[in-house]
């Protein structure tokens, strides 16, 4: 009796072994896809946070994979358990490995004692060592990978493209105006406020065609402004200095001196960039027909003023006629000449009172008594007319592509074509469907049982 | 029903190995033929030998009605049998000074009936045999009359001189338990028989078992334990065979019934028995699975043109289907 209950633990602890055997060879096989499929993810996700966050160390990440892991395990456990063997199916498997013919199953149910266990136990089966390392090898490999593959350092988005510069020479001279008190300071708001108005707009359309006008447009309105201003100072300033300097002038010279001075100051109140509140006060004061009641300290005093605002603004305006130099050029050298700006001939150097197409060398000088016909190079240098067999010479300007002398030459060539004439050969046949016997293997059978008969007599 | 005990078992096995042995002094060389023939027997089942003729088929069954003590008819079937000339036919007679319709039993009343060449008899015959082998019992003229017990078909048919036959349909092979194919005999064999028999004259057999020696056996049979694992095996093997439930069924047009899940059980516990256990197992069920299944499965026209026979497809399935339910993880491999 004590016997049979030692073989009968014997075999139940074994069957108990053999099911945790399975049961684990279960949850690594529900184990494999997941982690490998997470630390691919994983491995992503480490590259992106090293990229992101360089200066976090590695104790995080590996405590992030241990947790990504575990959660992994756990879950898959749970799935796995609806394969899971109970050690009564482990003791089949047992038995039938082990051709005990069912003796294990009937010494269960207590038909037939239980066997003597033989020197070694074997359910037949053995793990499938390929199956159960490469999945995780393969996720410690890509989370290694993961960790210590060297990157580059996160680069801080791309800035947005300088504005157009005509936007800040605008604002540097505002700003000059502004410090040197020469001109109203609604005016240097006002041209701010349209400044601030094109830069509100997303960066890529700064450079915009409607964007690059508007631009152009205030620049041009500001440069106008300036120089008008300037030339209205200048104008008063002269009249100051003229009445200044010649005390005894007549009345009528007077008067004409008067009225510019008129003219200048109305020109000054009506324009959009005004002088200063200051000197505008002033001026506005003075009656332009008194002008020679004025002390000479005061005139002195005036036409300083005067003089001072239209050269500081003269300052500005040869600036701003400095900025234009090179950027403007190319336009010019394009409608002068076309590719070559420095080309001589382009120059317009036409002979005679304007030409025809053919009689000048060159464009004509312009001008209301100039010929007929059009300037020949306003479209660009004409291109040279090339017959069958001429010869050129190739420009090239990457020198490592062609050598110097290369020449191309235009020649007659054919298209290589068939002109042997086409015809219709021969009708169409009809497919004998056959008689008989032959018909039947034909028509009758399905064409799964015509592969069989096929095969068959083959 | 108390299963049987290793004593019992012990008993019985010593009077089917003398069945045995007196059987192979009838048949040289079909061991494994008589084996089958005596699980069958003892499964209760009836058994369908086919054969060339001369191969020992009728010596077979005459020799084990002997061994046996049981009353043996044979009925050759021919195309003009009616099915009145095996059930029997009811006949006017003078009883008491009266007629009356006398019943007058056929060959079907006894307990080991061979029909030779069973498929040269009609349909409307054969089917007169359904009833018997199915119900142990006939019904003549609304008259039902029960069989001898026990009662066993032992059929036989030839596999050539196929013109003029009734192929059994699909019911009535059903019914048989085993289909056994008788084969030729190698050199040996042969010379055996020539040394031991003379044309024309039988071998003694002795008779081994009494009829209620038969009954102890027969009802100790039942009493194999069956494990739950090993039923579990056999509905996993028939349903294998039905299309669609295994690749070997990809050449199956309609697999086996319940009835060859119970014919496999039932012939498994009679093998255990054989074999000195009181408990059926695997290795049993797998000995008779061809036996049980070649005559019920019917084959695609596709795999009898491949030369396919249900005896291939059994065997596919046998490998294909483990002994155990559970299944293996594919992280582990069977050694």
């Amino acid at each position: 009796m004590q016997e049979t209950t030692s073989l009968q633990s014997t075999w139940e602890s074994h069957a108990r072994f053999v099911a945790r055997k399975v049961n684990l060879a279960w949850w690594l096989q529900r184990f494999s896809a997941p982690l490998l499929l997470c630390s691919l993810i994983g491995t992503g996700l480490l590259l992106w946070l090293r990229r992101q966050y360089p200066d976090l160390g590695y104790e995080p990440f590996l405590f992030a994979a241990g947790g990504m892991i575990l959660v992994i395990a756990v879950i898959t456990w749970a799935i796995a358990q609806r394969n899971f063997e109970k050690p009564e199916q482990s003791l089949v498997r047992m038995e039938a490995a082990m051709r005990l013919r069912s003796g294990l199953s009937a010494a269960r149910a207590g038909v037939a004692a239980w066997p003597t266990p033989p020197a070694k136990i074997d359910a037949g089966l053995r793990w499938n060592w390929q199956r159960v390392l490469f999945p995780p090898i393969a996720a410690l490999l890509l989370l290694v990978a993961g960790l210590f593959i060297p990157l580059h350092r996160f680069l801080p988005p791309v800035t947005p493209p300088d504005e157009p510069q005509a936007w800040e020479r605008t604002e540097s001279e505002l700003a000059k105006l502004e410090e040197e008190k020469v001109v109203d300071e609604e005016y240097i708001e006002e041209v701010r406020k349209k400044i601030e108005d094109l830069r509100a707009q997303e960066p890529e359309e700064w450079f915009s065609h409607a964007s690059m006008e508007a631009t152009d447009n205030m620049r041009k309105e500001h440069k106008a402004e300036s120089k008008r201003l300037e030339r209205e100072m200048n104008q008063a300033a002269k009249t100051l200095e003229t009445l200044q300097q010649n005390p005894q002038l007549g009345d009528k010279e007077k008067a004409r001196l008067a009225n510019e001075f008129q003219q200048a100051l109305e020109g000054m109140k009506n324009g959009a960039m005004k002088p200063n509140p200051a000197l505008m006060e002033q001026l506005k004061q003075l009656d332009p027909n008194k002008l020679g009641q004025l002390t000479p300290e005061q005139m002195k005093q005036m036409q300083q003023n005067l003089q001072k605002g239209a050269e500081q603004l003269k300052e500005q305006g040869q600036g701003q006629n400095g900025e234009g130099g090179q950027g403007e050029e190319w336009l010019d050298e394009l409608l002068a000449d076309g590719s070559h700006p420095g080309d001589k001939k382009c120059q317009g150097e036409g002979e005679g009172e304007g030409e025809g197409e053919k009689d000048g060398e060159g464009p004509g000088k312009g001008g209301v008594n100039r010929g007929p016909g059009h300037d020949p190079n306003l479209l660009g240098k004409a291109s040279q007319e090339l017959e069958t067999g001429d010869m050129q010479g190739l420009k090239a300007t990457d020198l490592s592509k062609s050598l110097p002398g290369d020449l191309l030459e235009l020649q007659d060539g054919e298209h290589d074509v068939d002109k042997s004439a086409s015809q219709t050969k021969a009708g169409g046949d009809v497919s004998d469907t056959g008689k008989g016997g032959d018909r039947v293997w034909k028509e009758s059978l399905d064409p799964q049982e015509q592969k069989a008969l096929k095969k068959f007599f083959e | 029903m108390s299963h049987a005990t290793e004593t019992e078992v012990a008993d019985a096995a010593k009077h089917i190995r003398s069945l045995s042995q007196a059987l192979n002094q009838v048949l040289f060389g079909q061991e494994e033929l008589i084996d089958l023939v005596i699980t069958g027997v003892l499964a209760r089942g009836h058994i369908l030998l086919e054969g060339l003729p001369g191969l020992g088929k009728t010596e077979l069954v005459k020799g084990l009605s002997r061994s046996l003590r049981l009353d043996t008819k044979r009925v050759q079937f021919t195309p003009d049998l009616l099915p009145g000339d095996i059930t029997g036919n009811p006949v006017l007679q003078e009883v008491n000074g009266q007629r009356e319709f006398i019943f007058q039993p056929g060959p079907l009343f006894t307990n080991i009936l061979l029909a030779d060449e069973i498929n040269r008899a009609s349909p409307k015959t054969q089917s007169a045999l359904l009833e018997a082998m199915q119900e142990r019992r006939v019904t003549v003229l609304g008259q039902t009359h029960d069989l001898p017990k026990p009662f066993f078909v032992l059929a036989t048919q030839n596999p050539i001189e196929l013109e003029g036959t009734y192929p059994l349909p699909e019911a009535q092979l059903d019914r048989f338990l085993f289909k056994l194919e008788v084969t030729r005999n190698n050199v040996a064999t042969l010379e055996r028989i020539v040394n031991h028999r003379e044309l024309g004259t039988d071998p003694v057999v002795e008779p081994i078992m009494s009829s209620e020696t038969l009954d102890e056996v027969l009802g100790l049979v039942r009493r194999i334990y069956l494990p739950t694992p090993v039923a579990n095996y056999i509905a996993r093997l028939v349903d294998a065979t039905h299309p669609g439930q295994s690749t070997a069924s990809r050449g199956i047009r309609y697999g086996a019934s319940p009835r060859a899940a119970l014919s496999l059980a039932s012939a498994a516990k009679a093998r255990a028995l054989i074999n000195e256990r009181p408990h059926a197992s695997f290795e049993d069920v797998r000995f008779v699975a061809g036996a049980v299944l070649r005559h019920r499965i019917v084959l695609e026209y596709n795999a009898r043109i491949e030369g396919l026979t249900a005896n291939d497809l059994v065997r596919t399935i046998l490998e294909e289907v483990p002994f155990q339910a559970t299944a293996t993880p594919r992280t582990m491999v069977n050694s």
